[in-house]
């Protein structure tokens, strides 16, 4: 079986080694690299279909590493932080990162990010398809199942809910969603993503109170699983 | 001409350009207004009328009289153009032809309302581009404005009149304009013109609020107007001045001199009532001649310019023995249109001298200044005084006359023998002119006449007598007294100008070494020392400085300071610094205080008071006073400025803490979490590796513990920011649903024994916080909540609005809390005594400190049926608007 290959660039050899462990074990192909420059080079040779780049390296920090990257490379960029900093997070998604995991993460976080981020790059264009549970979404024939019952939505629910199936398993960012949605006035006001979210999970969650879809990412956007 | 007058000639040459350059374009001519109903239309109708008169070609362009007939009556012979009619979304709306206007191309076209926006369609946006187009084409505009229309002035006046102007034009279009007509209203008229029904109030802006029309909004919307139209006055005068034309009428400024007499008083008061009438500025200009003055008069002569001061003169000093010289240089210089004197007492013999009394040599000297002469009602009292002829605190001097008389007297009859009685004559003469040289004009004349008497009576036969035997020594006689009287005054004049210089060189010296100390010194304290002992040491007194602190209150600027102050003088000062207005001893306030307190006032602010005591009970001069003045004021600009640098100092230092902390906060959340990420993330894998048994559980452990670890180094990290006042809240509306879906989601594990019962309203609004920080909050108290109760406890989150607040309660039918530990829950580091480990006493003293930066209050109670409470309230803040959403649901189905 042709293995997958993920790159790792990060500083710490401890967390190195232990992804290593972690993917070799699920049957992805590793290579490492310890240092920006480095794991440029090595995203050139060594042609991974996932990058896992630690935010925090030494001499060329973590976010140079992905703009110099996405100026030749559209390789999926799972970004490692510690930061709190919501900001930060938006404008790494904004510059090119597909996902971000935020440490201390499970092993389990980060196979669910690279398995997603996989199937995007496999799937080039948006699944019209999105199946999770017992819900059922249909893009292109604008049909929502829960339970295998069909859920009726407004207009701009749909818009909410189709940009999220667009980027299923995706942090969508709210800048994102209100400018595709509301138009770039719109910017500003968060509030509307907030309605918005809590009529859809009344709609596509069995318990909108503890949501397993709809994800919120605090200060980032939302994520549905 | 003197140099100072010559116009500079570039500046005559840009007024010139400028000139020309406007010859070519039309007149823009803008009757300025506080508000609607003032009068303006009316105004500009007026004006247009007397242009008609002059045969003037003006056409209506567009003039809204709002069915005002006394308006509509105004419009009579003025031709208009008729408007053009445009269709906006179905209504027909008319605006000014602005092409017809143009065809016509009259001399002169009125255009009301000059902020009206134009109706989409129209060629342009704005009536003020019509208007700009007009007087490009060469045709003169009459145009009405309000001062709330103004882009500067917008903001103010919607703060003000909480009203909004969507209406404004650049304030570019003043500049533009030639002419700017204040309509001028007191607030008082126009709220009975509107009363009576008189205003038009179409403007839905200014119609739909009652802030609008109230007397205080109007006086400074008055008080706007009159400041723009007196800027603008300056400007023209000066280009005036600058092109050599005279002061446009209108532009009048008021000068009035001020000496120490009484009356002077009386004159200040007058000029004020005309300067107030006139709505010009005005000027008082003191004329040190160099005369010295004695106290009273030093003290009547600083009571007059305080006066004028308070009563809101530009008060200028100068030194001049020519009066009405000095008076012609300022006038000049200041663009005075009117000069107001008393009327002349009668000084014969000095007039003769001088060549006229001061109205006389006004007057005659050739100026294009209007002379008014103002009625004295008292005569000036202490005539002599104004010879210097100083009876009181001179005494000593006459006296000492007498004394040199008596000395001369003896010398005389000695020398009598050999040179004979004629001789004698030029000893004493000799005697006056060194009286001259040291005394002042007083005692001149009284040795004048004292040795022409004593000569005549013993020296010149008949001996003994006032009687003169040859007609020769009778000429010779009044030629002496003659030429005594004239060297004595002259050698006396030429003295006193020359100690009239050196006083002022002194000052100047001062002023200019005070600098000198100020910038040698980079340390305040140095400078202040160095400043008030060089003062001190010129005006013969003990100079000290009061500097405010940071909390505004007043403290010696060093260490050493006046023994002379006591806690008398320290409450004058207080009441200087806070009145920002000078007092103790020679002024009206508190004047019995032995010393002279003066505020430092700044650009921006009163930084501190200067404090001036007094040798001896000598009033200072004027020259003295101001001295003293430029010197506070000279300390307070170099405090104001060294205290700035000082907070720009302190605030980079500041920052550059901050960006220390902030750099170590990183580091460490970095160091700490990716050790932590290897731990959780080799036993994450462990535990997806084994299915069951001891290993299994101890890898669950391992995860357990990483949990808790990473959950204190996050209220560590949380702790240290908030302590730092790092902390920026990023407040958004937030669904509370949400927020606690997330919390108990983070929770998760630990709560695993217990059971949650929500209890959100479904009609629960938006709360305005910052999502992650609110999330830290609410995990500690559900980890509170969870380590304090036994597994399989309730734990109920329930949520209300009220009017103004949010309350959010936590509630557990746990053990409850200690009753007299509830008030110290929330402290740094408590912890129940006897609570079971772990647990850092951190967490809810974060709780409170994030609430509290939300603006709302923590507290802790215990339920009736036992367990505790928690209740967070959080001000509702006004919500936001909700999108709007088409109501038509999507029905596709399959």
């Amino acid at each position: 079986m042709n293995a997958e290959k993920i790159l790792i660039i990060d500083d710490e050899s401890s967390i190195r080694r232990i992804l290593r462990l972690g993917l070799e074990s699920q049957g992805f192909e590793i290579a490492e690299a310890a240092s920006g420059p480095e794991g440029l080079k090595k995203a050139k040779t060594f042609k991974p279909r996932i990058v896992v780049l630690d935010l925090g390296l030494p001499g060329m920090t973590g976010a140079e590493v992905l703009k110099e990257l996405r100026d030749w490379s559209s390789v999926p960029v799972i970004v490692l932080t510690v930061t709190d900093d919501e900001a930060v997070k938006v404008d790494l998604l904004n510059a090119g990162a597909d996902d971000y995991v935020t440490k201390p993460f499970g092993m389990a976080e980060l196979l669910a990010r690279i398995s997603v981020a996989l199937r995007h790059s496999a799937l080039e264009e948006a699944n019209p398809k999105f199946t999770s549970g017992e819900l059922e979404i249909d893009l292109t024939k604008r049909i929502v199942m829960l339970r295998g019952k069909p859920v009726k939505f407004t207009a701009t629910e749909f818009s909410f809910l189709k940009l999220l199936v667009k980027h299923a398993g995706r942090v969508v960012t709210q800048e994102h969603l209100l400018n595709e949605i509301w138009g770039p006035n719109a910017k500003e006001n968060t509030h509307y993503l907030r309605i918005y979210a809590a009529q859809l999970r009344k709609k596509i969650e069995a318990n909108p109170a503890s949501p397993e879809h709809l994800l919120t990412e605090p200060g980032v956007g939302y994520r549905l699983v | 001409m003197s140099d100072a007058e010559r116009p500079d000639p570039d500046a005559l040459l840009k007024a010139v350009t400028e000139g020309e350059q406007k010859a070519a374009h039309g007149k823009l001519r803008i009757f300025l207004g506080m508000s609607a109903g003032v009068g303006k239309t009316y105004a500009m109708l007026s004006a247009a009328q007397d242009r008609l008169r002059e045969n003037c070609d003006v056409v209506i362009g567009v003039v809204e009289t709002h069915g005002r007939t006394e308006t509509e009556f105004l419009t009579q012979g003025l031709p208009l153009i008729p408007r053009k009619r445009l269709d906006y979304r179905g209504t027909a709306l008319a605006e000014m032809d602005l092409d017809a206007v143009l065809d016509r191309k009259p001399q002169l076209v009125l255009v009301d309302e000059l902020a009206h926006t134009n109706v989409p369609g129209s060629r342009h946006r704005k009536r003020y581009q019509d208007v700009l187009e007009l007087i490009d084409n060469g045709i003169d505009v009459y145009t009405t404005l309000n001062v709330q229309h103004l882009e500067s002035r917008k903001e103010l006046v919607e703060k003000m009149a909480g009203i909004t102007v969507r209406e404004t034009v650049p304030d570019s279009i003043l500049d533009r304009a030639d002419q700017v007509s204040l309509v001028d209203l007191t607030a008082a008229d126009l709220l009975k013109r509107l009363q009576e029904g008189k205003v038009y109030l179409g403007d839905k802006a200014e119609r739909a609020t009652e802030h609008f029309f109230r007397r205080d909004t109007l006086t400074a919307l008055r008080e706007i107007a009159l400041r723009i139209t007196a800027e603008r006055v300056d400007h023209e005068l000066q280009s005036a001045t600058i092109a050599g034309i005279a002061p446009l009428h209108g532009g009048e400024r008021l000068m009035v001199a001020v000496s120490h007499s009484p009356f002077s008083a009386h004159l200040i008061r007058a000029t004020r009532r005309l300067a107030f009438g006139l709505e010009a500025p005005w000027i008082a200009v003191n004329v040190d001649t160099g005369v010295d003055l004695n106290d009273e008069d030093q003290a009547q002569l600083n009571r007059n310019i305080t006066l004028a001061l308070e009563l809101g003169a530009e008060v200028i000093n100068t030194a001049d023995p020519d009066i009405p010289a000095a008076l012609r240089r300022i006038a000049r210089q200041r663009g005075v249109t009117q000069v107001i004197v008393g009327r002349p007492s009668r000084r014969f013999i000095r007039d003769v001298i001088e060549g006229g009394s001061l109205l006389d040599r006004l007057v005659r000297e050739n100026w294009d200044i209007d002379v008014h002469v103002i009625r004295q009602d008292e005569e000036p009292p202490h005539g002599m005084r104004r010879l210097g002829l100083n009876f009181r605190s001179g005494l000593t001097a006459y006296w000492n006359t007498i004394w040199a008389l008596v000395v001369l007297l003896i010398i005389g009859n000695s020398l009598e023998p050999f040179l004979g009685y004629r001789a004698v004559g030029f000893v004493l003469l000799l005697g006056v002119l060194v009286i001259g040289v040291v005394g002042t004009l007083g005692p001149v004349l009284f040795a004048a006449t004292l040795t022409a008497l004593a000569w005549n009576y013993f020296f010149i036969p008949p001996k003994f007598t006032f009687l003169v035997s040859k007609p020769e020594d009778g000429m010779m006689l009044i030629m002496y007294f003659i030429v005594a009287a004239i060297t004595g005054g002259l050698t006396n004049r030429i003295k006193r100008r020359e100690n009239m210089i050196r006083e002022r060189e002194q000052s100047t010296n001062l002023l200019y070494e005070v600098l000198q100390d100020i910038s040698a010194s980079r340390e305040k304290d140095d400078f202040l020392r160095k400043v008030t002992s060089r003062v001190g040491e010129v005006l013969n007194g003990d100079c000290s400085v009061l500097i405010k602190t940071k909390d505004n209150e007043l403290k010696w600027a060093t260490k050493y300071h006046s023994p002379l102050m006591n806690e008398k003088d320290t409450a004058v000062a207080q009441w200087v610094f806070d009145n920002k207005k000078p007092a103790g001893w020679s002024t009206e306030t508190l004047a019995e205080s032995r010393g002279l307190f003066l505020p430092m006032v700044g650009n921006n602010e009163t930084v501190g008071v200067f404090v001036y005591h007094p040798e001896t009970k000598r009033k200072l001069s004027q020259d003295q006073l101001t001295l003293l003045y430029s010197v506070a004021r000279r300390l307070a600009l170099s405090l104001e400025r060294h205290f700035l640098d000082k907070r720009v100092r302190d605030a980079e230092r500041l920052e550059e803490s901050e960006k220390i902390h902030q750099t170590l906060l990183n580091s460490i959340s970095h160091e700490l979490r990716t050790p932590l990420s290897a731990i959780i993330g080799s036993a994450s894998a462990l535990t997806s590796d084994l299915t069951t048994g001891p290993k299994k559980a101890l890898a669950d452990e391992l995860l357990q513990a990483t949990d808790r670890l990473n959950r204190i180094i996050e209220n560590l990290l949380d702790m240290s920011r908030l302590s730092a006042g790092a902390m920026t809240l990023k407040r958004e509306w937030n669904d509370l649903n949400d927020l606690i879906g997330v919390t108990l989601k983070r929770v998760g594990t630990n709560l695993r024994g217990h059971n949650i019962i929500l209890g959100i309203p479904e009609k629960m609004p938006l709360v305005e916080v910052d999502f992650r920080f609110f999330e830290h909050a609410l995990t500690n108290i559900l980890i509170n909540a969870s380590t304090y109760t036994p597994v399989g406890s309730t734990i109920w989150i329930s949520a209300k609005p009220t009017d103004s607040r949010i309350t959010l309660s936590i509630e557990d039918n746990g053990p409850g809390i200690p009753e007299e530990h509830l008030e110290s829950l929330f402290n740094k580091f408590f912890r129940v005594p006897g609570s079971p480990a772990g647990g850092t006493g951190l967490g809810l003293s974060i709780v409170r400190s994030i609430v509290e930066l939300h603006g709302g209050t923590v507290r802790a109670e215990n339920r009736r049926g036992g367990g505790a409470r928690f209740v967070i309230e959080l001000p509702s803040g006004t919500p936001p608007r909700y999108p709007e959403e088409p109501s038509e649901e999507e029905s596709r189905e399959a």
